[in-house]
This record gives C-alpha cells, sequence and structure tokens, in this order.
C-alpha cells in the first residue's frame, strides 16, 4: 500500500515536472505577435524535450526511493521509452520549424550560437537513440555503447538546456529561466550525487572476496565479505551492482542478484555466468583476497513485501539464483508457507546448485520442477518448455492466493506471463525483473 | 511490469504530452488580442514599405523575402539574420536595414498587441 501510494506520488512528480516549463511559460507569455499554430505547438514540444531529456538522468541514477516503489527494470524501461518520447517531441520541434529556418539550421558549425546548440542536441539525441535501439545490429560493444550514452546525454541536455536560454522568447522571462533552472538543478543534483557522491561514498567501504568458485555450466559463485563495516541489510531476490575497478568510479558495473541468504557476518554470494568479457574474463581472475565494491540492495523483486498463502517461483537457466535466496531464507525462517519451484534449463549439465536444491526440499515444503527443453537420457524431470498445460499438472488449488515470481531470460518471462495470466492469476500477482535491456 | 506494459504507459504518457503542447498552443493564440487598426499602428513598417519599395522591389517581390519569417523560434534573432543579410546583399543602407526587416516581419504577423493583464 506504501509503495503504491509512494508510486502515485512519484507519477505526479515526473508529470509535474515535465510539464512545469511549459505551464510557466504558458502564464509568462511574453510573445505578443499571433504566430501560426504551429510554430506555438513546436514551443511547446521543445519545452516538454527539454524536461524529459533531464529527467531521464533522475531514472537511472539509481535512487533506491525510486527502485523499491517500480523496480530498477521497470525504471531502465520507462527510461528507455521517455527517451525515445523526448526524440519524438524534439524531431517534432525540428521539423516544425526546418522549413522557415532551412536545413542548414541542422549544421552545428553554422548559423547563431541559438541554432548551433540547437543542432548540437538534436544530433546528441539522435545518436543516443539510433545507438540503443539498434546496437547489436550496429554491432556496438555495451563498453563503446555505454561511453557513448553517457557523453552524448550530457551533450544533448547541455546544449538543449543553452539553446532553450539563447532564445529571446519565452525563455526571455526571469519565471520561465527559473522553472527551467529548478529542472536542471534538481536533475543535475541527481547526476552529481550518482557520478561524484556515491562512488566516494562507497570507497569508503570495501569488500573482499572470500571465495571464488566453478559451480558448473559456465557459472562461478563469486562469495565477498564487507571489509571493516557491517554491509547491509537486504531481502532475498534482491540484487546488487558489483564494482570490481581500481576505484568505484570504474565502469566496471554489473547488476547481479544475490544468491545467499541474510548471513550474520554480512556476507553475500553472487552466481555469475560467463556472458561477456567482464563475466567471462574478469570474474574468474579475481582471487580471494581481491578488493571490490558491493553496492545494494536494490530491486523489487523479493517475497518479503508480498502477502501470499505460498508462492511459485519460476526461473530459466542463471535466473535461479533469486529463487535460491528466496528459498534459502524461507527455509532459515522455518516459513511454513508452500513453494513450488519450476527450474527451467537446457538440459540437467546445466543445472546450478541442485544440491543445495535437494537440501532445502529436506527443510521446508518445496516441491521442485525441473523442466529441460533438451533432455539427455536419464535426464529426469519435464521434457519441452514452462506451457500453461505443464504448469496446471502442479499448481495448487489455492493458486489465487500465491504470489508468481519469475526470473530467466526475456522470451521465457514473456511466455511465463502469458501462461499465467491464461490459467488466471492476477497481473498485480505476477513479479518478474529483466536486466538485459539494452 | 512486462516491457510492453512499461511501453503501453510511455506511449500513453507521450500522446498526453504532445496534447498538452497543442493546449499551449492553443492557449497562447488564444491570448493574442486581436489586431490594432492600421491608423494605430507604428510608423516604421509604412516607413520600411517604401523603402521595400525603393531598395529592393525591382529584384525582389516582399512575399519573398518574408515568407517563413514568423516561423522562425526567436524573432529577434530573426529581424537580426534579416539586417545581416540587406546589409550583405542590399543596396539599402545601415540605417534603412532595421526599418525593413520590421516591415517584412510585419507582413506575416499584424503588428504587436500587448497581451491581458
Amino acid at each position: 500500500m506504501k509503495s503504491a501510494l509512494s508510486s502515485v506520488v512519484y507519477v505526479g512528480l515526473y508529470l509535474l515536472l515535465a510539464l512545469l516549463p511549459l505551464h510557466v511559460a504558458m502564464v509568462a507569455d511574453p510573445i505578443t505577435l499571433d504566430r501560426p499554430w504551429r510554430l506555438e505547438f513546436a514551443v511547446g514540444c521543445g519545452f516538454i524535450a527539454f524536461s524529459l531529456i533531464w529527467l531521464e538522468f533522475a531514472l537511472v541514477s539509481r535512487l533506491r526511493t525510486l527502485s523499491d516503489s517500480f523496480g530498477t527494470d521497470t525504471l531502465v524501461q520507462f527510461h528507455r521509452s521517455m527517451g525515445i518520447s523526448a526524440s519524438v517531441l524534439l524531431l517534432t520541434h525540428v521539423l516544425l520549424l526546418l522549413p522557415a529556418s532551412g536545413w542548414q539550421a541542422l549544421l552545428p558549425w553554422r548559423g547563431s550560437w541559438l541554432t548551433q546548440s540547437g543542432a548540437l542536441a538534436f544530433w546528441a539525441l539522435v545518436v543516443l537513440t539510433v545507438s540503443s535501439l539498434w546496437r547489436r545490429r550496429l554491432r556496438v560493444s555495451f563498453d563503446l555503447w555505454n561511453r557513448l550514452h553517457r557523453v552524448a546525454a550530457l551533450v544533448a541536455a547541455v546544449a538543449g538546456t543553452l539553446h532553450l536560454w539563447a532564445v529571446a522568447g519565452y525563455s526571455a522571462r526571469t519565471s520561465v529561466r527559473l522553472a527551467t533552472l529548478l529542472i536542471v538543478a534538481l536533475c543535475g543534483g541527481i547526476l552529481i550525487w550518482y557520478a561524484v557522491v556515491r562512488p566516494l561514498h562507497l570507497w569508503r567501504r570495501p569488500w573482499r572476496v572470500s571465495a571464488n568458485r566453478a559451480l558448473g555450466a559456465d557459472t562461478r559463485l563469486l562469495t565477498v565479505r564487507p571489509d571493516g563495516h557491517p554491509g547491509y541489510a537486504y531481502h532475498p531476490g534482491q540484487f546488487a551492482w558489483l564494482i570490481s575497478g581500481r576505484t568505484p568510479f570504474s565502469r566496471a558495473q554489473h547488476p547481479i542478484t544475490i544468491a545467499s541468504a541474510p548471513a550474520a557476518d554480512g556476507s553475500q554470494s553472487f552466481a555469475i555466468k560467463a556472458l561477456g568479457d567482464w563475466s567471462g574474463q574478469v570474474v574468474p581472475q579475481l582471487q580471494p583476497g581481491a578488493r571490490l565494491w558491493v553496492e545494494g540492495p536494490y530491486g523489487a523483486l523479493t517475497v518479503d513485501r508480498l502477502p501470499a498463502q505460498g508462492f511459485v517461483l519460476i526461473a530459466g537457466g542463471i535466473g535461479i539464483t533469486p529463487m535460491l535466496a528466496i528459498v534459502q531464507t524461507l527455509a532459515e525462517r522455518r516459513d511454513p508457507r508452500p513453494c513450488l519451484l519450476f527450474y527451467a534449463a537446457n538440459d540437467r549439465s546445466r543445472v546450478v546448485f541442485a544440491e543445495e536444491l535437494a537440501a532445502l526440499q529436506q527443510r521446508m515444503a518445496l516441491t521442485l520442477v525441473y523442466v529441460f527443453e533438451h533432455p539427455r537420457p536419464g535426464d529426469g524431470g519435464e521434457s519441452g518448455r514452462i506451457t500453461p498445460e505443464l504448469m496446471r499438472r502442479y499448481l495448487p488449488a489455492e493458486l489465487p492466493w500465491f504470489q508468481c515470481l519469475i526470473c530467466g531470460p526475456n522470451p521465457m518471462m514473456d511466455s511465463v506471463e502469458q501462461s499465467l495470466r491464461a490459467l488466471g492469476v492476477a497481473a498485480d500477482r505476477i513479479h518478474s525483473e529483466r536486466f538485459d535491456q539494452v | 511490469m512486462r516491457p510492453a506494459r512499461v511501453r503501453h504507459y510511455a506511449h500513453l504518457l507521450t500522446a498526453f504530452l504532445l496534447l498538452m503542447a497543442a493546449g499551449f498552443a492553443a492557449v497562447v493564440r488564444h491570448n493574442i488580442q486581436p489586431a490594432t487598426t492600421a491608423s494605430t499602428a507604428p510608423a516604421a513598417p509604412v516607413d520600411g514599405a517604401a523603402l521595400f519599395e525603393r531598395r529592393c522591389a525591382r529584384c525582389h517581390a516582399p512575399e519573398e523575402l518574408s515568407a517563413g519569417l514568423q516561423m522562425q523560434f526567436d524573432l529577434a534573432q530573426a529581424q537580426q539574420d534579416l539586417e545581416r543579410f540587406l546589409d550583405q546583399h542590399g543596396h539599402s543602407s545601415a540605417a534603412e536595414n532595421p526599418r525593413i526587416a520590421a516591415w517584412l516581419l510585419s507582413l506575416e504577423a499584424p503588428a504587436p498587441t500587448t497581451t491581458p493583464p
């Protein structure tokens, strides 16, 4: 309830800030000429695009209060969608003004300061949008995209602000300037907190690798403990950012789900599958004693905030990690509520934590169903994919009072969500978290 | 929350924001008072018309230079650009250029009026 209320407040605040400069411009209204409607519409689109671009920073600045209310994956997806919206608004702004100003106005090195800054903001947003929508198709590495994204976002925001302030129209009014300054100060402040204050705070709270072992299936279990501080409390199913560079300012920051129940000494374990340069090359080299930083907890995929008579947990591949943390925690708490865990993998050789899960079945009301897409002889379990028919054979009669949590590859999560909806599970009882969005 | 649902909400929000921009355009245009009559218009545009006739009309129609001027985002900048163009291209003097530019700007819109309090 509290989360729902805070979500409504944040959505209202977002709308208020997105429309603030436009509203103040409308009230101030210093333009006394009867200009064409399309020109005023273009101005309106420009004002809103300005606000949206700055608000984009706030969405992905790891503000814990936002992450708790919406979930980090929802914020990232919303950031992506609203980035496209800002581009649409800016494109509308440009297209409506271009017939009068001529296409030369799109050249950042020509024209007045006004047109130069506007053109720079426009092209920076084009780079942001194209590189984000088609990164894989353009074969741009994540690291290069990450650098490009940060620089282009900053250029778009700063150049857009200079452009807006250079116009001797609505923004000549002090009230309009103050409204735009408020947006810049608020979102710029969040950006400075994210880029400077937060890493400095982390620097004083290092962690050390205490174990790093292979689990099989290209997966390693990295265990870390806080060094000189107590660590932090978290709920099972949440994730943390692992920063393995020389300082917390390093760009090598990766969101990894905590695969262990909260421990007394603050230790945490992370199951990391070799999927890229960092997970495949850097993680195996992390020796016991190595220093890194762990920033968390984040994420809303946890049973602790969900009232339920039981849980249906559905994991695909490495998506088993939050589910393991959840069932471990429920077992340690001696929680009597039943858990039904579907664990999908290609075959049994791709399964991790099989022994831990088998042991947990002895300690709690856990029903474990393996689903192998391409089973080998002797693998056991169910064959194929997690379909409504398969789930129906295991789901309890009390399903309407259960909460369903899903973690795995995006296509699997889409399919399982649809299956659960088809089985009559209410949308607000289906929870998931997605990391792979760019 | 599924990405499709987030996208759906974002699309609705984008439509709402576009609607707000359209509403803004409608309101600010509604706030403009009707144009003042010709007798109360400032003298400069009339002066500019005569100067245009004398200096430019042999080669250019007024519409040719004024078309789209009102679409310029920044009117002051538009006038400056036009004066610079006249300075480099035209046969008028530096003192005459602002008056010609002001007259050309006035062709696309009525003379400036005041907004209601």
